[in-house]
């Protein structure tokens, strides 16, 4: 889809008729820049066009509920609206969405355009959806505040990329599975009342699952807490770090390393327990082999050395003495005689090729039994030393971090004192909140036991009648369903992230300064990691630029989904991107960057900029790209006085952006090319 | 079917194989009909009431149920 027009009648700041932008739909040319000083309406025309879709405007847009023109409502108009012309699909559509302020109405009607003609089309939310998803829309209309509260907790990156590759439908399709199941559920138990232990039962089931809800969406939430605690920690830190007061930055960094050290070793400890919980469920048996294996071999041994085992003679010599009745010596043995009856009785215990197997076998078994639990104890040793000395560098790490804080801590600063004061309660909490987060973790585990015992008992004691069965069945059945939805979305959500990866890794290559790539963890979180696999401590600037290729990588993952099928997930859209000061942090460096980036990653590009972001290196390196360019400029009824005029500089052309005495106070919009 | 096609195929039921169950298409085509049945009650023109969704939702299952009993006795 790409945005041709738009027309915006009596809204919000922008008054009468006359207020069109022609949108740039050349493939070369493809960004269309609009110039605003701040106040004046770039926000407004991202929300005009969020509103003629969808009724609604971004989180941060003021006074929501005045969307008439205050000038236009003083002269008795009543009415405002917008109008989106777009292409889709090769065929050009009119979206309008009128507002009436005295019913406070609003509606949407949706025209097909050909050859001048408007035929009307009666599904507007539906084609609209298949355009381009709600959900999808807030990251192709991006505002600057919206780019950097991605960051503020890593939840923001899921829902993002949940958003993008289109889970709501299916996600609204469990919570109905649900309230099915439970329907179902509660069926059971009603014509099954007589049955106590079944219903006992089935209600311990039903709280459990509500008790497993419950304490997921707590443990989602602790999450979020967590990321947003950690992420503040990390801006405090910054800051200390950063506070110029003699020896805190140095201290400060030393402190920093020492914490990643302390992680580290923390986990390494994780990582050895782990193993030695492994080696013991798996191999610590043979830690009884070495007793078993010495008894045994000595047995061997003592009767081996003693001639009992095996027998000093072999079972076919006793049978060639019976059968021959002559023994060795020559001697005759007549049958029956004690002699005859004392050579029969050594056949019990004669060697045979089996014993000598079966007593080889014996040896080797006792002589394994007995390396494999040496090798058990030495490897348990090997892990405790590991664990031990990992636990003298952790005490070591933290005898040094708490002799470094203390040394802050002695630092005689009002500034300082108070940051430190908040970063140990932010510790604190944050120490709290992980400690919440495990503990409820176990309370889960423990659930999900409990479930699925519970889920065999009533198996067990299930009536059998055909209705109750029935029943029974089709909970089973709609609880396969529900877990193969939960399976899918899971499995699409862990490849779309290395696809992410890859293209913000893509951007990050050809622009970033620094030889930085982007790692995605499971929790979401994007960190920048150095060649050498340490984790950055990002800038503002290196943020932002992360967020904008983030949303770039998101908007061409939504492209390559656009011909999906949509069978479980809503397909992916192509769409302009429109972005609101996007250049606001960054560098000289990282402003080329983003401006070399953007018009390469979108099929259409509207950038909304004020004076600051626009001069210098934006200009130069964007002015190539653009198809169409406006400036908005800000109507005043009052007198200019001794105000200073106003005025930008454009492609060498001097623009004024105040116009004083006007017969409204709002913006009007003036083509530059 | 394309060799890499096949490949993908063998790829996704190492990981998965309850790709392997019989009833494993028909939960699969089951879970489109339901996806169909929102997208027609969210934005369609039958955007009716939650009620409406749920009770069609509720069809398609028992029906997708009936026609899983009626593979596993032919099998």
């Amino acid at each position: 889809m790409k945005i041709k027009r738009i027309k915006l009648v009596n809204f919000r700041q922008f008054y009468g008729k006359d207020n069109i932008i022609e949108f740039s739909i050349d493939p070369i040319y493809n960004v269309t820049l609009i110039h605003a000083e701040n106040g004046v309406g770039k926000t407004t025309i991202l929300n005009s066009i969020l509103w003629c879709f969808y009724g609604k405007f971004t989180d941060d847009f003021e006074f929501k509920n005045n969307i008439v023109n205050i000038d236009a409502l003083a002269q008795g108009i009543n009415e405002c609206e917008v109008e989106v012309e777009f292409i889709h699909e090769e065929n050009t559509y009119s979206a309008t969405r009128s507002y009436n302020e005295s019913t406070r109405n609003t509606t949407l009607t949706l025209f097909a355009i050909s050859n001048g003609d408007y035929q009307p089309l009666l599904s507007d939310r539906t084609f609209l959806n298949s355009v381009i998803p709600e959900e999808m829309a807030e990251y192709f209309l991006f505002h600057g505040e919206g780019i950097s509260q991605l960051q503020a907790n890593t939840t923001n990156f899921r829902d993002a990329i949940r958003d993008i590759l289109g889970f709501s439908l299916a996600e609204k399709a469990i919570d109905d599975l649900n309230i099915i199941k439970k329907k179902w559920q509660l069926q059971l138990q009603k014509i099954n009342s007589n049955e106590k232990k079944f219903i006992k039962l089935s209600e311990d089931l039903s709280s459990l699952e509500n008790s497993l809800k419950n304490k997921t969406s707590s443990r989602y939430e602790i999450n979020t807490t967590i990321n947003e605690l950690r992420l503040t920690k990390k801006e405090l830190s910054d800051e200390i770090t950063n506070c110029k007061i003699l020896d805190v930055t140095d201290l400060k960094k030393d402190i920093s390393r020492l914490e990643i050290d302390l992680d580290r070793r923390k986990h390494d400890i994780n990582r050895e327990n782990r193993s030695r919980q492994k080696l013991i469920n798996i191999y610590g048996w043979r830690v009884f082999g070495t007793e078993l294996s010495k008894t045994s071999l000595d047995f061997i041994e003592t009767f081996t050395l003693s001639g009992k085992i095996p027998a000093p003679y072999d079972e076919t010599l006793v049978n060639d003495i019976i059968s021959m009745n002559k023994c060795i010596c020559g001697r005759e043995i007549t049958i029956g005689t004690e002699e005859y009856n004392n050579i029969i009785s050594l056949i019990d215990r004669a060697n045979t090729a089996d014993l000598k197997n079966n007593l080889i076998k014996a040896r080797s078994f006792s002589q394994n039994l007995g390396n494999d639990s040496r090798m058990f104890i030495d490897e348990y040793n090997e892990i405790n030393n590991k664990i031990k000395s990992i636990s003298h560098e952790i005490a070591d790490i933290t005898a040094r971090l708490e002799a470094l804080n203390i040394k802050i801590d002695n630092i005689d600063d009002v500034k300082l004192k108070q940051l430190r004061a908040k970063e140990r309660e932010l510790s604190y909490k944050l120490e709290n909140s992980e400690l919440a987060y495990n503990s409820v973790s176990r309370e889960i585990d423990k659930i999900n036991v409990d479930i699925t015992q519970l889920k065999i008992q009533i198996s067990k004691n299930s009536p059998q009648d055909s209705s109750s069965l029935k029943l029974s069945q089709s909970i089973y059945y709609i609880e396969k369903l529900i877990n193969a939805c939960h399976k899918k979305l899971q499995q699409t959500e862990d490849n779309s992230k290395g696809i992410i990866q890859k293209y913000v890794n893509d951007i990050l290559i050809n622009f970033s300064r620094k030889d930085f790539s982007v790692k995605v963890d499971n929790d979401f979180n994007f960190q920048l990691i150095r060649a050498d696999g340490g984790i950055v401590a990002k800038s503002k600037g290196e943020k932002l630029l992360l967020n904008l290729a983030f949303v770039s990588a998101l908007i061409k993952l939504a492209a390559k989904r656009s011909k999906a099928e949509g069978k479980f997930l809503q397909p992916g859209t192509v769409a302009p991107f429109i972005i609101d000061a996007p250049f606001g942090e960054l560098d000289e460096t990282y402003r080329r960057a983003t401006a070399h980036f953007l018009p390469d990653n979108s099929e259409q590009l509207v950038l909304l900029l004020s004076s600051s972001h626009w001069r210098g290196t934006v200009s130069d390196t964007i002015k190539n790209k653009v198809g169409r360019e406006y400036l908005l400029i800000s109507n005043k009824k009052t007198i200019r006085g001794s105000k200073p005029l106003d005025e930008i500089i454009i492609n060498e052309k001097v623009y004024t952006q105040s116009i004083y005495e006007s017969q409204f106070d709002g913006t009007s919009v003036c083509e530059l090319k | 079917m394309k060799l890499d096609d096949i490949k993908d195929f063998l790829n996704e039921l190492s990981n998965d194989p309850t790709l392997l169950d019989s009833d494993h298409n028909i939960i699969e085509t089951t879970i489109h009909e339901i996806i169909r049945a929102e997208k027609k009650y969210s934005y369609g023109l039958d955007l009716t009431t939650q009620n409406n969704r749920q009770d069609e939702i509720e069809r398609i299952v028992l029906n997708s149920l009936e026609a899983a009993s009626n593979e596993n006795k032919k099998n």
